[in-house]
C-alpha cells in the first residue's frame, strides 16, 4: 500500500506535466497570428528546396557503442540492490563478490578497446 | 468494487492498449511507441505488487535502453513507413488468432492449476535490501554469472557488428 | 483491517500534500527558467566583455518575461511533412521527467513532496523519456538536422548514462540507502566530497553536463552544422517548451550533484533551503563557465572519453569505496 501512495504522486506529476504542456499551446493557438504564404509549411532546409525526406536507411556509426551500454546497464543495475545491504567493517566476502563481479565486467570493456570498437577509421572517399 | 481493483484495471487496460497498438499498428514507429506504453503498464503492474526497484529497473532497462536500440534498428534497416496490405492475408490472421488463443488457453490452465498458497508471506513482502541480500548470500554464483553472462554477450554482439563491418 | 474514518484521514493528508507540493515544484520550474535565461544571458555577456541585456527594466530583470511574452505570441507552425502524431507528442513528454524528477528532491528536512524508497531510480528511470522525447522530436520532424542531431543526442547520452549511474552507486554504497533524504542525513558526518567520493563528484558532474546537452558536449544542438538540432522545426511555444525543460533539467542535475556530494540542504547558520539553492545555484554557474571557456569536442572524443576513461575510472572508484567500506 505504501509503494502505491508514493508511486501514486509520479502519476499525478505525470498527468499535470501534460497539461503543462497543452496549456501554452493553447493559449498561444489563441492569440498567435496565422500566416499562409507559398513556401510556409515546407522543411526547413537552410533555403534551398528540400531534397527528398529524412524518412531513409541511415548508417548509424554508433551501434555498437549501443550494443554495449545496454549489456552495461543491466549488469550496473544489479548493483543498486547490492549497495542497499553492503555491511561496512565486516564480512569481507561480500568485498570480493563485488570485487569478481566489476573485475569481470571490465574484461568487457578490455575486449572491446582491444578489439577497435573505440577506434574511428577516416574513410578514404 | 475495491480501489485497488481500480488501480489495477487502469494498468491493465494502459497495458493491453499498448500491446494492441503494437501488433495492430501499419507503421513500424508507431509500433515501438505501443511497446514502451506497455512497459510503462508493466511496470505499474509491479508498482502494484509492492516491488517498486523490479519496476524501476523496467522502466530504465526497456524504455531507457531496449527501444533506444530498436530505434536505431529502425534507422539502420530503413523504416517501412506502412504494413503492405498483401502483408495482412485472412490466412495469416486466422493462423495468428489460433496461436493466440492455444497459448492463451495452456497458459490460463497452468496458472489456474498452480498451488500459489505455498508462497510466505516473507518472500512476498520482500524489500529492495533483502534482493540485494539474497544476492549475497543465497545466490551469490548466480550474481557472479550475470555478470559473466553479459560479458559473453557483449563479445558475441561486438564480434557480430565488426564481421559485418568487414563485408562491406 | 483499519477503520474508514483513519483511511479518509490517511487519503486527506497525502492529498493536501500532493497539492501542495504540486504549486510548489511549478512555482520553482518557472521562476528558475526565467531566472537561468536572465542568469546566462549576462554571465555569458560579461565573461565576453559585454553586459547582456540592459534595455527591459532595471540591468534587463524583465527581460525574460518580454521573451516569454513575445513566443507566446508567436505562430505556431506545423510544418506539412511532419509525422503529425509523434510531432506533438514530443515536447508532451520532455516534460514528465523534468517534473516527477521535482518529487524526490529534498529542499530542505521536511520540504519534499514525498520521499520515495527507490528515490534516485525513480529520477533515473523516468529520466530515460527525455531521451525518448529527442528520439520523437528528431523522427516526427522529417528534417535531416533533427534526424542527425537526434541520433546523437541519444548516443551520447546513452554514452553518458553509465558513468552517471557508476557515480552515483558509491554514494548508495556509503549511505546503504537510494532515498534522497537519507543520503543527505548520512553527510552530517561531513559531505560525500570530501569523504572519498572526489572523483565519483568529477565525474557525476562531467556525466550530467553531458546528459543536459551543454557545452562542451553540446553536439546535437551544434548550431554550425545541425542549424538546432533536433528542434529545428520546432517554433514558438513548442520550441519554449523543449528550452523550459532544458533549463530545469539543468537545475536538477545540479540539484543530484548537491542532495549527493555536498550535503544537500546541511549548512551552518542559514536554513537549509537557502544552502540547498546556493550550492545548487553555484553549480549551474559552473556548468554556464564551461560553456565560456571550453569549445565543443568532437563526436568520437565524446563517445570515447565516456568508454576510454570515465568507466574505468568510476569502476576503479567503485571497488576503492568497496573496499574501504570493508576496513
Amino acid at each position: 500500500m505504501e509503494t502505491i501512495i508514493e508511486f501514486s504522486y509520479v502519476v499525478v506529476f505525470a498527468i499535470v506535466a501534460i497539461l503543462f504542456t497543452i496549456a501554452p499551446v493553447i493559449i498561444s493557438r489563441l492569440i498567435a497570428p496565422r500566416t499562409i504564404g507559398d513556401k510556409t509549411f515546407t522543411t526547413y532546409e537552410c533555403g534551398i528546396q528540400p531534397f527528398g525526406s529524412a524518412w531513409t536507411r541511415h548508417t548509424i556509426v554508433y551501434y555498437t557503442y549501443a550494443l554495449i551500454f545496454i549489456a552495461f546497464d543491466v549488469d550496473i543495475l544489479y548493483l543498486f540492490p547490492v549497495a542497499l545491504s553492503y555491511t561496512k567493517g565486516s564480512n569481507i566476502k561480500e568485498f570480493y563478490s563485488l570485487l569478481a563481479f566489476v573485475l569481470i565486467l571490465v574484461l568487457a570493456i578490455i575486449y572491446a578497446w582491444g578489439k577497435g570498437v573505440f577506434t574511428w577509421k577516416r574513410k578514404n572517399l | 468494487m475495491h480501489l485497488a481493483d481500480v488501480v489495477f484495471i487502469i494498468i491493465l487496460l494502459i497495458t493491453m492498449a499498448g500491446a494492441l497498438i503494437t501488433v495492430l499498428s501499419g507503421s513500424i514507429i508507431y509500433a515501438l511507441m505501443g511497446l514502451i506504453a506497455t512497459m510503462f503498464g508493466i511496470a505499474g503492474m509491479y508498482v502494484y505488487l509492492n516491488a517498486p526497484f523490479i519496476a524501476m529497473m523496467q522502466i530504465l532497462i526497456y524504455v531507457g535502453a531496449i527501444s533506444i536500440l530498436i530505434a536505431f534498428a529502425i534507422m539502420l534497416a530503413g523504416p517501412m513507413f506502412k504494413r503492405p496490405k498483401e502483408w495482412t492475408k485472412p490466412v495469416k490472421f486466422i493462423s495468428g488468432a489460433i496461436a493466440a488463443i492455444v497459448s492463451f488457453v495452456l497458459f490460463f490452465t497452468v496458472v489456474m492449476r498452480t498451488e500459489w498458497s505455498g508462497i510466505k508471506a516473507a518472500e512476498a513482502n520482500m524489500t529492495t535490501k533483502d534482493i540485494g541480500r539474497a544476492l549475497f548470500d543465497r545466490f551469490m554464483l548466480p550474481f557472479e554469472l550475470i555478470s559473466l553472462l553479459i560479458v559473453v554477450s557483449i563479445i558475441g554482439a561486438i564480434m557480430l557488428a565488426l564481421y559485418s563491418r568487414k563485408e562491406k | 483491517m483499519c477503520d474508514l474514518a483513519a483511511i479518509i484521514n490517511i487519503i486527506g493528508k497525502e492529498t493536501a500534500r500532493l497539492i501542495l507540493g504540486l504549486i510548489g515544484v511549478l512555482i520553482v520550474v518557472v521562476v528558475n527558467a526565467l531566472v537561468l535565461t536572465w542568469v546566462e544571458r549576462k554571465v555569458s555577456g560579461h565573461m565576453q566583455k559585454r553586459i547582456g541585456p540592459k534595455e527591459v527594466g532595471p540591468y534587463g530583470l524583465i527581460q525574460p518575461f518580454a521573451d516569454g511574452l513575445k513566443l507566446l505570441g508567436k505562430e505556431l507552425l506545423t510544418p506539412a511533412n511532419v509525422d503529425k502524431p509523434l510531432y506533438y507528442l514530443a515536447p508532451v513528454i520532455v516534460f514528465i521527467p523534468v517534473l516527477v524528477s521535482f518529487i524526490v528532491i529534498p529542499f530542505d528536512g521536511f520540504l519534499q513532496v514525498k520521499d520515495i524508497n527507490v528515490g534516485i531510480l525513480v529520477i533515473l528511470a523516468f529520466s530515460s523519456l527525455s531521451v525518448l522525447s529527442i528520439l520523437i522530436a528528431g523522427w516526427g520532424s522529417n528534417n535531416k538536422y533533427s534526424l542527425i542531431g537526434a541520433t546523437r543526442s541519444v548516443a551520447q547520452n546513452i554514452a553518458y548514462e553509465i558513468p552517471l549511474l557508476l557515480s552515483l552507486l558509491p554514494v548508495a554504497f556509503m549511505a546503504n540507502s537510494l532515498s534522497l533524504r537519507d543520503i543527505v542525513e548520512v553527510q552530517r558526518q561531513g559531505w560525500f566530497v570530501w569523504r572519498w567520493q572526489f572523483f565519483a563528484f568529477l565525474i557525476y558532474f562531467i556525466a550530467a553536463t553531458a546528459e543536459t546537452n551543454r557545452t562542451p558536449f553540446d553536439l546535437p544542438e551544434a548550431e554550425s552544422e545541425l542549424v538546432a538540432g533536433f528542434h529545428t522545426e520546432y517554433s514558438g511555444m513548442r520550441f519554449a517548451l523543449f528550452f523550459l525543460a532544458e533549463y530545469t533539467n539543468i537545475f536538477i542535475a545540479s540539484a543530484i550533484a548537491t542532495t549527493f556530494f555536498l550535503g544537500g540542504y546541511l549548512g551552518p547558520v542559514l536554513p537549509g533551503i537557502v544552502w540547498f539553492f546556493i550550492k545548487t545555484y553555484f553549480l549551474v554557474f559552473v556548468i554556464m563557465w564551461f560553456r565560456w571557456t571550453f569549445p565543443r569536442v568532437r563526436f568520437d572524443q565524446l563517445l570515447n572519453f565516456s568508454w576510454k576513461i570515465l568507466i574505468p575510472v568510476a569502476f576503479a572508484n567503485l571497488i576503492l569505496t568497496g573496499g574501504i567500506l570493508k576496513l
